[in-house]
């Protein structure tokens, strides 16, 4: 039964005191032992038991044990488990008959749970007699007493020697000091509460991990995107409006109106007839067009060009008169008009000499200073004559259309000539051509040779044309007037023609003459140079190479400027032994070390190696801003930098769809919109 | 002879409306155009300067407090509502579209110190140095009836007397605790007249209390004994403290990371931590030259706002080391308290001198609608300044911001003491033993411990 007992409060968390079978304080254990235990004698010198005061964990003195399985009450079912396995124990194994067990079982029992409770025994209905019976008992000192809150457990009923031998039982309680578990002093609170943080972090850093990737991927992302898509309330107008209710009497007839209108559709409300949809139509177009042409009207007068308007004076009064050919209308207002302004200048004589104007020219002989007021004067006169002049006279007006057929046909002869005359200085001008420098290269020659043969070729057919016209005109000619020659021209063509082809022929093979004139000038014992010789002739007396080095040289002097000569510094003569001693060593190697620096650069230059080139190395200012001469931050290597920059992310460069991708905001949001806290 | 003929259909060259854009062939062939970047590198040096004309960050002040800001709320349901609290124990609800107050809560005895609403906007939270914390009924303005329909002043809807004063309260999104700072952080409840729980650590003043948004159950305090101290509602205690050299005066989380935050220090400095790892700042925001009152996130949690007792409001990128944009005006006072609007467009200070003002959180940007071409060259201007960026004269003019002279002042003496300390480690450094003197970088430096 002890074992079991001992196993209950093992299990309920409670540790009694071991039993102490150990006499080496019997003194002090002395006074502790109550008298209240049957003592078998039989059992003296081996055995003997004292009871502690009171168990450590119920004096409360300290908190080492857990308060709660102290105090609290024990579990209904454990004390009926315990109730059952002590009667089967001993029905069982027939063990156990102590002499006074019959009838201090019940109260051992409510002394035992008193023990583990600690609760006063009326708690448990204890019997008070047993209670008595048992602090009547004599005391033993060889009983060993199991104590257990102020209750008693006789020796007797763990070491009835009836059924536990001694020795047994010392193993037993040797094993359970040696497997026993032993209690550590608690922690003091400081460090209780600590641990309990450093828990509590633990686990609230991993509550918050869980956050690590979706952090990551919106650091990472060139976007971060807040845009959802919210609900407002209202979507449309429309909705809007159908939550409108009529309140007043005004409203409320409108309404009335409106939803008459409507019933059927309110098709009737926009029935409008096929005429009046045509007349509206065009009445339409017509105001579109007259706008159209106020606002043409409003750009041209705006435009100060006098050659623009005179051109358009021009345009006008061509467009007018064809109109007048066309249409008998215009014609007769354009007469109409015309027989207005004839009796307008008989009836105000506007134009004559003796308005205020010309009067006033006149009296300061005005004309005679200017030339344009002269010819102002003119003009009015002559449109004064013009208007005034009679009508038949007018109608005779059109038989000078005759002189001026003539004027045509004069100008007409004058082109001719200007085109023979054309003509005859292109054939001429091939001689010069030859004669030029750049044409003595054989590429060139027959290039030109081949041109002008084209040329020539369709300036004589143009001369044949023009010939075989100027003869039949000169028929002509001649049967009207004899005042037109063409026959010495085209002799004279003819003749230039000759000549010319007599120079080509010339070209094509040396001293060759075909007909025509002989060209004496031409020398026979001309020998083209050769290439080689053409070059050195061109070239002679330069010597590039020397001065390609000198210029490079220069550069690089320029871009590296070599360092400057070590001085002693002072104003003038230096005493014989700082002369003898020369420069300072300080001095000396500085010069040194950019000299060495200086031919480092140099060696390292891009055409350090090459003899024929120069590659400046300067930077241009304007270029210079372009660039940055350290790695901007983000980026880590300079190759994924330039990479990133190298195209342009306008839309002069870039399609539409790929410019909204590259120009994307870091952070796209709607304003207006309230933004939550991430979620998960 | 090969011949090439431009064919084109007219069904695919006629526009179907007047509206409609001509369709333009391009040759995207980047060898056609040898001088692009020459010519993206000035039209991003325009930009920068287009920024500079266009910057006008200031939208407008509201007036109507008679007593110093000390705190301020953003209703996170209603983008245009802002609570503010003063010292003279006034609330006040304000609508900033219109930049009006809406109505008042009045109730308080002594100074507001912390305001906070809950995250359906319905209640809000206030506490103060008279030692209540007191529960409102936030008024809804419905749809369409603007027309004052709305009671001008509110009565608390309850209020807990308690032992000590208070100086912050946050509440959790999306949950129904919220916490109050004083002597202790408390947890409270909506339903219940005493804290739910109770974090003691230490024994010194709770200064700021701010629940994180991403992870609604963690919290960070600061202390006036210089501490920042996390909390986790799950675990019933402390989680870790960590002690720096000057007292923190606000904390912010980031909506978007919910393991880092930051927080606006006595020093002038903001320190960007990572809540996993408390023994060094991820970043340290310098710029401004007196003590950080406020700090406030971004919700988009790409930057942060900072208001500071030298009179300046400075955005912070989250990331970056500087500030992107100081704001002053000659009339704003100290700083007592920032905070960014629900849709990280704008940014609302309250200052000494009783006002609340209200800014464009781009300086530049373009309020009102913007076409789909406006925004496409917006973008793409964006885009081209980013490119250009380190260019010297692009940083230059994208960098440069009118100062009011004290603080110019004040930088440039800070920049001088900074420098002289730095020659000094140097040269100390230089004579002494290799390896017996370290310097320790800015991140760790201002870190005393960290406690478990």
């Amino acid at each position: 039964m002890t074992e079991k007992k001992r196993k209950q409060m093992n299990d309920t968390n409670l540790r009694s005191k071991k039993s102490k079978t150990n006499p080496r304080s019997p003194s002090s254990l002395n006074k502790q032992i109550q008298t209240n235990v049957h003592f078998d004698e039989a059992t003296t010198d081996v055995v003997y038991e004292y009871e502690e005061q009171d168990a450590e964990e119920e004096s409360m003195k300290n908190k080492r044990y857990d308060p709660v399985s102290v105090k609290d009450r024990i579990p209904s079912h454990f004390k009926d488990e315990n109730v059952q396995s002590d009667n089967e124990f001993e029905n069982d194994d027939d063990c156990y008959i102590g002499t006074k067990r019959d009838a201090n079982a019940e109260g051992r029992h409510v002394r035992m749970i008193e023990g583990i409770t600690g609760m006063p025994t009326e708690t448990f209905q204890g019997n008070a007699e047993n209670k008595k019976l048992m602090m009547s008992d004599a005391f033993d000192p060889s009983c060993e007493v199991v104590v257990c809150g102020d209750g008693l457990i006789t020796i007797e009923d763990l070491l009835n020697p009836n059924f536990v031998d001694h020795n047994k039982l010392k193993i037993r309680v040797q094993s359970i000091e040696k497997n026993g578990r032993t209690m550590h002093t608690p922690l003091p609170e400081a460090d209780q509460a600590k641990v309990e943080r450093k828990v509590a972090y633990v686990i609230s850093k991993k509550y918050v991990t869980k956050y690590q990737p979706f952090i990551q991927t919106n650091r990472d992302a060139t976007t971060i995107s807040f845009y959802e898509k919210v609900d407002i309330g209202f979507s449309t107008i429309g909705a809007i409006a159908s939550e409108f209710r009529p309140r007043s009497k005004f409203e409320r007839e409108v309404a009335a109106l409106v939803l008459e209108a409507h019933r059927d559709d309110g098709s009737r409300l926009n029935k409008v007839s096929k005429e009046d949809r045509k007349e509206r139509q065009n009445r339409a177009k017509l105001r579109s067009l007259l706008f159209c042409n106020e606002k043409k009207a409003k750009r041209i007068k705006k435009i100060k060009s006098g050659t623009f308007h005179r051109h358009l004076k021009k345009d006008r009064l061509k467009s007018e008169s064809s109109r007048i050919e066309m249409d008998s209308k215009v014609a007769k207002k354009y007469d109409m008009k015309k027989y207005f302004k004839r009796a307008e200048e008989r009836m105000t004589l506007r134009h004559t000499h003796h308005n205020r104007w010309a009067k006033n020219v006149k009296q300061h002989g005005l004309n005679h200073k200017y030339e344009e007021t002269r010819a102002a004067m003119d003009e009015n006169c002559r449109k004064h004559k013009d208007l005034t002049r009679k009508m038949h006279s007018m109608k005779g007006s059109s038989s000078s259309n005759d002189s001026e057929d003539d004027d045509e046909n004069s100008a007409g002869s004058d082109l001719d000539s200007k085109i023979l005359g054309k003509l005859m200085k292109v054939l001429g001008e091939k001689d010069e051509i030859t004669e030029s420098r750049l044409s003595s290269l054989g590429f060139m020659r027959r290039g030109l040779k081949k041109s002008r043969e084209a040329v020539v070729e369709e300036c004589e057919d143009l001369l044949k044309n023009l010939e075989d016209f100027g003869s039949s005109e000169d028929r002509k000619a001649a049967s009207t007037s004899g005042r037109r020659v063409f026959g010495k021209a085209k002799a004279h063509v003819r003749l230039n023609i000759k000549h010319t082809e007599g120079n080509d022929a010339d070209t094509d093979s040396e001293g060759k003459m075909v007909g025509g004139i002989p060209t004496s000038t031409s020398k026979p014992s001309y020998e083209l140079p050769s290439q080689e010789e053409l070059i050195r002739q061109t070239f002679a007396g330069d010597d590039v190479e020397a001065e390609f080095q000198k210029d490079k040289q220069k550069i690089l002097d320029e871009e590296n400027p070599e360092p400057e000569k070590p001085i002693l510094l002072g104003w003038g003569q230096w005493t014989d032994t700082q002369q003898k001693k020369g420069l300072p060593y300080g001095q000396l190697k500085q010069n040194k070390d950019a000299l060495r620096k200086r031919d480092e650069t140099l060696k390292k230059r891009n055409d350090a190696q090459l003899k024929n080139v120069i590659i400046s190395e300067k930077s241009s200012k304007k270029t210079e801003k372009l660039y940055t001469k350290v790695l901007p931050y983000p980026h880590t290597s300079k190759e994924a930098f330039e990479q990133n920059m190298r195209m342009p992310m306008g839309p002069e460069c870039n399609p539409t769809t790929a410019t909204g991708l590259l120009n994307q905001p870091e952070v796209v949001k709607r304003p207006g919109v309230i933004i939550k806290p991430i979620r998960v | 002879m090969k011949i090439k003929v431009i064919s084109r259909s007219t069904e695919e060259f006629t526009r179907e409306r007047s509206q409609d854009l001509q369709r333009v062939f391009r040759n995207y062939d980047p060898i056609l155009r040898p001088q692009e970047k020459a010519v993206e590198y000035v039209r991003a040096l325009n930009a920068v300067k287009l920024d500079k004309i266009f910057a006008r960050p200031f939208i407008g002040a509201m007036d109507g407090h008679v007593d110093a800001i000390s705190c301020m709320a953003k209703n996170p349901s209603q983008l245009k509502e802002v609570f503010s609290g003063s010292m003279d124990g006034d609330i006040r609800l304000w609508d900033i579209a219109a930049r009006r107050t809406v109505c008042q809560f009045p109730g308080h005895q002594g100074a507001v110190r912390g305001l906070t609403a809950s995250t359906d906007g319905r209640i809000l939270v206030s506490c103060g140095t008279d030692s209540t914390v007191r529960l409102w009924n936030v008024p809804v303005a419905s749809f369409g009836d603007s027309d004052g329909s709305i009671k001008t002043t509110i009565e608390p809807a309850s209020v807990y007397v308690w032992k000590n004063a208070f100086c912050a309260v946050d509440h959790q999104w999306d949950g129904e605790h919220f916490a109050t700072g004083g002597a202790q952080v408390d947890i409270w409840n909506h339903n219940r007249s005493q804290p739910v729980n109770s974090f003691v650590w230490g024994s010194d003043t709770v200064i700021s209390v701010r629940f994180n948004p991403g992870e609604p159950n963690l919290l960070a305090s600061s202390a006036s004994d210089r501490s920042i101290n996390l909390y986790d509602l799950r675990m019933d205690t402390p989680v870790r403290k960590m002690i720096m050299m000057t007292k923190t005066n606000s904390i912010a989380w980031n909506p978007m990371e919910p393991i880092n935050f930051t927080v606006a220090n006595e020093d002038g400095y903001c320190y960007s931590y990572d809540s996993r790892k408390l023994g060094e700042a991820k970043c340290v925001h310098k710029d401004h030259v007196s003590a950080v009152m406020d700090i406030d996130y971004s919700p988009t949690g790409r930057e942060f706002v900072t208001g500071s007792y030298d009179r300046t409001v400075r955005i912070f990128p989250y990331n970056g080391g500087h500030s992107r944009e100081i704001y002053h005006t000659k009339r704003m006072q100290r700083v007592f308290c920032v905070k960014f609007s629900g849709d990280g467009s704008y940014v609302i200070s309250g200052s000494d001198d009783t006002n609340l003002r209200l800014w464009k959180a781009k300086a530049s940007e373009q309020l009102g609608v913007v076409l789909p071409r406006e925004k496409k060259k917006h973008d793409y201007h964006e885009a081209i300044k980013k490119r250009y960026r380190h260019l010297p004269e692009v940083n230059r003019i994208a960098r440069h911001r009118h100062l009011p002279r004290p603080i110019y002042k004040a930088s440039s003496l800070l920049r001088v003491i900074a420098d002289a300390k730095k020659k000094k480690e140097e040269r100390r450094k230089a004579h002494s033993a290799p390896g017996s003197v370290t310097t320790k970088p800015l991140r760790k430096r201002r870190i005393i411990r960290e406690v478990e």
